[in-house]
């Protein structure tokens, strides 16, 4: 096994063995939860309506994030609690390869419990009113969130203590509020890369309405998002990568 | 034939030159030139001496606040390929408690670039006598067991050069002397070896060269015997409580083996070169002036005690 593949192969074995993930897990399948309750208890067009306006705000602009800030930020700040950076680091393998195995990891960790949420809910959606559209743009719109705010959180793992705090801070009080009313806010906000990738993929029209009214314009848009998200996380490993050489690890 | 500090070394494989660190307004090493060549170093100190920063540096975890450290003749910290060489256990007891023994210095040869990382990983946890326990989790060993573990995942990708942080805490005397042999075996193969300790005993066991710290600095260099030397120069000092301690110091202070008197709560501090002089002088002394001694008490020289010493007399 090469030195990416074991240590992507340890940081997931970490992640999903734990309670937390678990948690994670629950916190995802929630809105698929509610959605399937809605759709077997009201009937098809109180579902849709419900997962146009509800499900897919509460997915992609909380907990998806919300899953891969926790993984993004716990990719070195489990190594650093543990105390085994000493271990990961002291090896004949460039702070490079490190940074982007650690990425990779949360990146994968975040989009499979966060994709499993939202793909949960499109299950739910088809259940309820025979609509089954929904699955892949779920599953895009939720591995592009998990992908941006991974990157975003891996370095801030890395210098802070407490970055799945400040991740989820930045979630509520930033995102929730200052980037659904300020213009220059949102363009900045990970969020808009999976709603953004969601709606273009998206077979409801009124989706991207409801989503603009509450989140602010959004440019529909697979590819856009997609190149987004992998800007972010091109700069984001650059940043771990010069971190990992020049700071102090231990 | 040039004079050369006995904190050098003739084949350096590591060099340490005027290196300092310091976290915020603390100093944690402060100057330090050393060298370590093959053979096991023992480095030496009380907690708190600054042992660890430096094996960190040597090990290029940290980076040093002023001063350079090479690793023949390379920085550490912008060449990982060196680290194919080099082995750590540091001092934490940390491993990953989801993995188990085997998995764990699997895991360590991988990522060191071993062609066979279960081959070399079942070597290695045969080498500290763990191949029975290799399938249990981490979490699940005793402290003396972790620690075996991660000095094979140290050694699972045979370094030339092993950086060792109280290696020896947590483990049973018969792990003890098994991990003291596996050690000793290394640097006889050719290996560069740096231990540290707070033991004295433990690094007498294991090394041929000490570098003894205290408060960041180097106190003493040497061979364990130059080492052992200056440590029984150190002054004893002796409490002593007697009927009449006026007198009794009068006669003390007149004394070739005694240094110093001073009056302490009611007894005598003593200091003299020479323990053995005063406890044969003392009674003698004594009983000829008529004076009754109720207490002689050498007081106890703890390792601090021994380098603050070793430090003043630098």
């Amino acid at each position: 096994m090469t030195p990416l593949r074991a240590i992507v192969v340890n940081t997931l074995r970490g992640f999903l063995g734990g309670r937390r993930s678990w948690l994670l897990l629950g916190l995802a399948l929630l809105p698929g939860l509610i959605q399937l309750i809605s759709g077997l208890v009201e009937g098809g067009a109180v579902s849709s309506q419900l997962y146009e306006e509800f499900t897919v705000q509460l997915l992609f602009t909380l907990l998806v994030p919300a899953v891969a800030i926790t993984f993004g930020a716990n990719a070195f700040g489990d190594e650093k609690r543990g105390r085994t950076m000493a271990f990961l680091t002291l090896r004949p393998v460039s702070r490079w390869t490190i940074a982007a195995a650690k990425l990779m990891a949360a990146w994968m960790g975040a989009a499979l419990v966060g994709g499993v949420g939202a793909v949960f809910a499109a299950v739910a959606l088809g259940i309820g009113n025979g609509i089954w559209s929904e699955i892949v743009p779920g599953i895009v719109g939720s591995v592009l969130s998990a992908l941006a705010y991974a990157a975003v959180l891996l370095p801030l793992g890395l210098v802070m203590k407490r970055a799945t705090l400040a991740g989820l801070v930045y979630l509520i009080l930033v995102e929730q509020f200052l980037a659904r009313n300020v213009e220059q806010f949102s363009n900045l906000s990970p969020f808009r890369i999976g709603t953004s990738a969601y709606v273009g993929l998206s077979g409801f029209d009124r989706v991207i309405a409801t989503l603009s009214i509450t989140n602010g314009a959004i440019d529909a848009g697979a590819g856009g998002a997609a190149a987004k998200a992998a800007i972010v996380a091109l700069v984001m490993w650059g940043l771990t990568g010069l971190a990992l050489r020049e700071l102090d690890l231990v | 034939m040039t004079d050369r500090s006995p904190a050098l070394v003739a084949e350096p494989v590591i060099e340490v030159t005027d290196v300092s660190k310091w976290f915020g307004d603390k100093v944690a090493n402060s100057k330090l030139t050393c060298s370590f060549g093959a053979g096991v170093t023992g480095l030496l100190g009380p907690n708190g001496a600054g042992k660890t920063t430096l094996l960190r540096m040597l090990a290029g975890l940290t980076q040093p606040s002023s001063g350079v450290i090479t690793v023949d003749g390379m920085d550490p910290r912008s060449h990982p390929l060196l680290f194919e060489r080099i082995g750590l256990v540091p001092e934490e007891d940390a491993v990953y408690g989801y993995l188990t023994a085997r998995q764990y210095v699997t895991y360590a040869g991988e990522l060191s670039g071993v062609s066979n990382p279960g081959q070399a990983a079942a070597d290695a946890l045969a080498t500290v006598q763990l191949t029975d326990s290799a399938d249990r989790k981490l979490g699940e060993f005793s402290k003396g067991m972790k620690q075996r573990t991660r000095v094979a995942a140290a050694i699972v990708h045979r370094p030339d050069i092993l950086i060792l942080d109280e290696p020896l805490n947590g483990t049973d005397p018969v792990q003890r002397a098994r991990l003291i042999a596996l050690i000793r075996s290394l640097a006889a193969a050719g290996a560069t070896v740096i231990v540290s300790s707070h033991v004295l005993v433990e690094v007498e066991r294991l090394a041929d060269r000490i570098l003894a710290m205290t408060s960041g600095r180097l106190a003493a260099a040497g061979s364990v015997e130059a080492i052992r030397a200056a440590m029984t120069d150190i002054p004893y000092r002796v409490r002593v409580a007697a009927d009449d301690l006026r007198s009794m110091g009068a006669l003390l202070i007149a004394h070739d083996a005694i240094s110093s008197v001073t009056l302490d709560a009611g007894e005598m501090l003593i200091e003299t070169d020479d323990l053995g002089a005063l406890g044969r002088d003392l009674p003698r002394l004594a009983v000829d002036s008529g004076i009754r001694i109720t207490r002689f008490e050498p007081e106890d020289m703890s390792l601090e005690a021994v380098f603050a010493y070793l430090d003043k007399r630098r």
